[in-house]
């Protein structure tokens, strides 16, 4: 039986994404629906690991807490051993810009801007000069496969390539973290395909740390680990 | 179809601001345009309310011209005509003085009837009637009057007539209307006519008499042939409908223009809405169209919607029009027309309010139409499969169009022909605006390029971003649309407004002296008496005639001057170039007249041509020999000299006295008020004059300033619907960006930008737009007989661009706001 690999925990490898006791409860009017129970999990440095879970179970949720886009009802999130909870808006936006890059299934491109300029966005939020970055999104597009796009705006482009823009510009800012909410949810086995060799080549290459929620076996067969989510808790 | 009723009546409550939007543009517009169509009415009432005080019902008026045998009229002509008329009554006019207890000279206008006669055809209500026959010497005066010098009917009072004394007992007192309508000046007082008729020492003749042609009698042919009989008079409407017409019609042309700007925009908000509802609704009608409604169905509940609007608007608009009539002839009142007996009157013609409601609803339908027709012309298979095809192929057909209409705005002006000013004129400031909004998008592009190499040194990355973001930004371009079509409105009239105001400021500069006056005697010994006054240095008789005729029959002179040879020049500066004496010496040497430069392009005359004046003594042709620059008299005034003025106008005495002084002006008209009290006068300082027409003419612009602070208020309202629905658009966008780590402050930072760059381009191009309108005005005005030069004022170019900016601004407070507080994860989670 072929078992998923496992890469040996040693000494040197950090642990760059930890949750204690993470809780999230939504208030529906006098209804609290409780989504995150006691969640506690640790993701090492290259990691690849994939979340999985009925639809409504709560997996997305828990991407978005990890990455600081909502706040958690109780528990904290360490990134990179630094507790998110105590961070103000301002902190959270620069370790979202540096040190984390998200992945949506609906890609989620800025329409009027073009190709060159979506990727280059967290570049110009990090208050960089976009000239000094230039070698860096050539070398992206190149890894992407869209240097021949750079100028087309994203609805001249199909999904998939769509996709690869949205990863293009979470790798920008060489982060050690990247998130993707279902990242080929959207795609056909093909173009999925392509995306997750991408997101392993990604992985295997540059040692980027990823978590990826999925729905797919094939595609959580890419990651190293997979995390099941059901009812709001986690069964390893 | 219900159903499909139901949802356009679904998506009217849910965008209730677009509606409003909508709603509110149909209704200015239509109300706007009711008011400045009644307007024209309304001051034809004003001003015919104000002649019917004299001439009551009548419909003919006889009375002595410059060059008639006497200034009295016989009765006895009148008498022949009897069958055909309902009444000819006669009236002796004359003044008097009254010295009040406190010394006060009070001019008194006296009308000589017969009470019988003047209570049939302009009846005087009486507060209190003494009881008694109305003859010998006896005055009906007026309340105010009795009431101020505390007289009742018995008392008897003193007056000066032609300088002797009469004493009178008060008959009755009238209340204060028709004939005894307060004017602020004078106080009329009927006397028996017969009486008069013996101070006077006329028997058998009127001043003026008059006539009520009998039922079924043609005017016209009354008309002739009472002139036959009274060959050397002047027989003549009471009320002069064509000449009011006339007048009236010059004031409606520049509030039509206004209206012009107000609808263009309203044109324009429709228009945008429309493609935004029609996009919505697009889905319902897909799949309604797919079931089987035919296309015609569906364009039939897009367009009911669009006419449920025009109607609405309209029947609104209609309501709102007699409030700002109102408002306006109120305003109107500030020009000046109190002080001479007008009443605020607000009168309108029915079909000017259909038409006003018709108008409302075919600026509904007109601007929506397009909008709808392409939606109805998509096939229903990509409506349903919402494949509607986006347009990539960029197309140049707007630049090219854009470019064409703005040549055309910059060069057609000057050939807009005077009889269809108004059309034309309309025309030309609707293709300008046009072509700009045509153009916006391509001007756009240049600042955006500017602004994004500029921000980054200025606002850092955040600038760059915004000046990205705004790059073909649907709801930018329409922003600054609106906000370049209310700025350029509103820079319009202020322009003109101060273009004006700097003409007449000029104009004052050139009357080289402080007071006019005029005497009830003007002649050589009033002058030698005045010169005696302390303080005044020199004085000088001007000889005047108003309103004169030219050879055609149709154009007339404001006014004619007979020029003083030595002295003309010194009062008023025209500006020659030549030596003054040269030149005068040329105007008394035959019939020479210099004429305005106004009427040389008016008339298209050169030096050496001749021009035809009526004159008391028949048509007289005077060369031209020279132009001149006034604003004076709206520049429709020409010289010749005093020697031909006399000979020809056969006027003896002088019009006005103009006076130079050498101490305080105000001390000096006291001291002319005090001797020469007894006779009636009229005295002004110049610089009185000046103020009073200041504030006249600033009252007018006040009127347009509504309609374009109206244009501007839809424009804004028009900017905060963008606003909305752009954050709504946004909102997936900026949620990313906050993924991605912008944190809030940078959030507000970027929209801030982009709406300071937007009101920058915005209030530019409508700085743009605006002159482009401003400079077809001289052409219109010239068309109206007003040769106004356009002065622009940099200030006010520079507070437009400031204004564009604040309303951008303050427009995107609520979804800079906005922008920091939503769900970051509800906007990114979903398609
Ligand atoms: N803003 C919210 N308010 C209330 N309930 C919410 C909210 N967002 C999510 N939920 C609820 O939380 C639960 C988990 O949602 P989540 O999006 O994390 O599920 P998921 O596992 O990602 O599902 P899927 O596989 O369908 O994407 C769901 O029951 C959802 O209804
Ligand atoms: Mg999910």
């Amino acid at each position: 039986m072929e078992a998923l690999k496992r890469i040996p925990i040693t000494e040197a490898q950090r642990a760059v994404i930890e949750t204690c006791s993470l809780y999230k409860t939504y208030k529906l009017g006098a209804v609290d629906v409780e989504v995150l129970k006691d969640i506690n999990l640790s993701i090492h440095e290259g990691e690849f690991v994939s979340i999985m879970g009925p639809s409504g179970s709560g997996k997305s949720t828990l991407l978005y807490l990890i990455g600081g886009l909502d706040k958690p009802t109780a528990g904290s999130i360490k990134i990179n051993s630094k507790e998110l909870s105590v961070m103000k808006d301002k902190e959270q936006s620069i370790l979202r810009r540096r040190d984390i890059g998200f992945v949506f299934q609906f890609y989620n491109l800025i329409p009027n801007l073009n190709i060159e300029d979506n990727i280059m966005l967290p570049i110009l939020l990090d208050g960089k000069r976009i000239r000094d970055h230039r070698k860096k999104l050539d070398e992206i597009l190149e890894v992407v496969g869209l240097t021949d796009r750079r100028g087309h705006t994203p609805r001249e482009l199909s999904g998939g390539q769509q996709q690869r823009v949205a990863i293009a510009r979470a790798l920008i800012n060489e982060p050690d973290i990247i998130l993707a909410d279902e990242p080929i949810g959207n795609l056909d086995s093909k173009t999925g395909t392509e995306v997750m060799e991408l997101l392993r080549k990604i992985n295997k290459e540059k040692g980027k740390t990823i978590v990826q929620v999925t729905h797919s076996r094939e595609s959580a067969a890419y990651g190293d680990r997979v995390i099941n989510v059901k009812d709001g808790r986690v069964w390893q | 179809m219900a159903i499909i009723f139901k949802f356009v009546l679904k998506s009217i409550k849910e965008k209730k601001f677009r509606a409003f939007l909508i709603l509110f543009s149909i209704m200015m517009s239509s109300a706007l345009f009711f008011a400045a169509g009644a307007m024209s009415n309304s001051m034809e009432k004003m001003v015919v309310d104000r002649i019917r005080k004299v001439v009551g019902s009548s419909e003919i008026m006889i009375h002595a011209g410059s060059d008639s045998p006497s200034p009295f009229v016989s009765t006895a002509g009148a008498e022949r005509f009897k069958e055909k008329v309902d009444y000819a009554v006669g009236c002796i006019t004359g003044s008097a003085v009254y010295e009040t207890e406190k010394k006060e000279h009070i001019r008194l206008n006296l009308y000589g009837y017969s009470l019988e006669e003047l209570q049939s055809f302009n009846p005087i209500s009486f507060s209190t009637y003494g009881e008694v026959p109305f003859v010998g010497k006896r005055l009906i005066v007026s309340s105010l009057f009795a009431k101020e010098n505390s007289i009742s009917v018995g008392d008897n009072i003193t007056i000066t007539i032609r300088g002797s004394k009469h004493r009178f007992s008060i008959a009755g007192i009238a209340n204060d209307t028709g004939l005894f309508t307060d004017d602020g000046r004078t106080s009329a007082v009927v006397v028996p006519r017969e009486t008069l008729a013996a101070v006077y020492g006329v028997k058998g003749s009127v001043s003026t008499i008059f006539i009520k042609p009998a039922a079924g009698e043609d005017k016209g042919e009354l008309i002739r042939g009472l002139s036959r009989v009274y060959e050397k008079y002047k027989v003549a409407e009471s009320i002069p409908m064509e000449d009011i017409k006339r007048e009236t019609d010059s004031m409606t042309i520049p509030f039509m223009m206004m209206v012009v700007m107000v609808m263009l925009i309203s044109v324009f908000i429709i228009y945008t809405s429309f493609r935004v509802i029609t996009a919505e609704l697009m889905p319902v009608v897909g799949t309604f169209r797919s079931i089987g409604a035919t296309r015609k169905m569906t364009d039939i509940v897009l367009l009911s919607q669009s006419l449920i609007y025009g109607i609405i608007g309209g029947a609104l608009g209609c309501i709102m029009g007699i409030g700002i009539l109102w408002v306006m002839s109120r305003m109107m009142m500030n020009m000046g027309f109190n002080s001479s007996g007008f009443a605020a009157a607000i009168d309108f013609e029915p079909q000017q309010m259909g038409f006003a409601f018709l108008s409302a609803v075919l600026l509904s339908i007109v601007s929506s139409i397009i909008p709808i027709l392409k939606a109805s012309k998509l096939p229903v298979k990509d409506i349903v499969l919402n494949t509607i095809e986006r347009k990539t192929k960029k197309s140049n057909w707007k630049l090219i169009a854009g470019l064409m209409l703005f040549a055309a705005v910059v060069t057609v002006p000057p050939f807009i022909p005077r009889e269809h000013a108004l059309i034309v004129n309309s025309a030309v400031m609707t293709a300008a605006c046009i072509s700009i909004v045509l153009l916006i998008p391509y001007i756009t592009h240049v600042f955006l390029r500017i602004f994004e190499a500029i921000y980054l040194y200025v606002f850092g990355n955040e600038g760059v971003l915004a000046a990205k973001n705004l790059r073909d930004n649907k709801n930018m371009l329409n922003n600054i649309s609106l906000l370049a079509m209310g700025i350029s409105t509103i820079l319009l009239i202020n322009t003109i407004s101060f273009s004006v105001f700097k003409e007449v400021t000029n104009g004052y500069k050139n009357l080289n002296y402080d007071i006019e006056l005029s005497l009830k005697d003007m002649d050589r010994s009033a002058l030698a008496s005045l010169r005696r006054i302390e303080g005044v240095k020199d004085v000088y008789g001007s000889y005047i005639t108003y309103d004169v005729e030219l050879s055609d029959g149709k154009s007339r002179l404001i006014a004619l001057i007979g020029a003083d040879t030595k002295k003309h020049l010194e009062y008023y500066d025209v500006g020659f170039d030549e030596s003054h004496e040269v030149l005068l010496e040329r105007l008394s040497q035959d019939r020479n007249i210099f004429i305005s430069k106004a009427l040389q392009t008016k008339f298209k005359l050169n030096e050496g041509d001749y021009m035809t004046i009526k004159t008391p003594s028949g048509y007289r042709d005077y060369k031209v020999i020279g132009f001149f620059d006034s604003i004076m008299w709206n520049g429709q005034v020409g010289f010749i000299s005093d020697k031909y003025f006399i000979m020809d106008m056969k006027q003896r005495s002088y019009t006005e006295i103009l006076i130079k002084t050498s101490e305080d002006v105000d001390l000096v008209v006291d001291r002319i008020k005090t001797k020469f009290k007894s006779t009636s006068t009229y005295i002004s300082t110049i610089r009185d004059m000046e103020e009073r027409n200041q504030n006249s003419n600033e009252a007018l612009f006040n009127i347009f300033r509504i309609f374009s602070i109206m244009t501007m208020v839809i424009g804004v309202f028009g900017v905060l619907n963008n606003y909305a629905i752009s954050f709504i658009e946004r909102k997936r966008g900026l949620a990313m960006m906050r993924s991605m780590g912008m944190n809030k402050l940078q959030t507000v930072k970027m929209i801030f930008i982009e709406a300071l760059s937007g009101g920058l381009i915005g209030g530019t191009i409508g700085v743009i737009m605006g002159v482009l309108l401003i400079m077809t005005v001289p052409y219109v005005l010239r068309a109206i007989d007003l040769p106004i030069k356009i002065h622009y004022s940099v200030p006010m170019l520079l507070s437009s661009i400031l204004a564009g900016v604040v309303v951008a601004v303050v427009a995107s407070i609520s979804p800079a706001l906005k922008s920091s507080k939503f769900n970051i994860i509800e906007a990114v989670k979903y398609e």
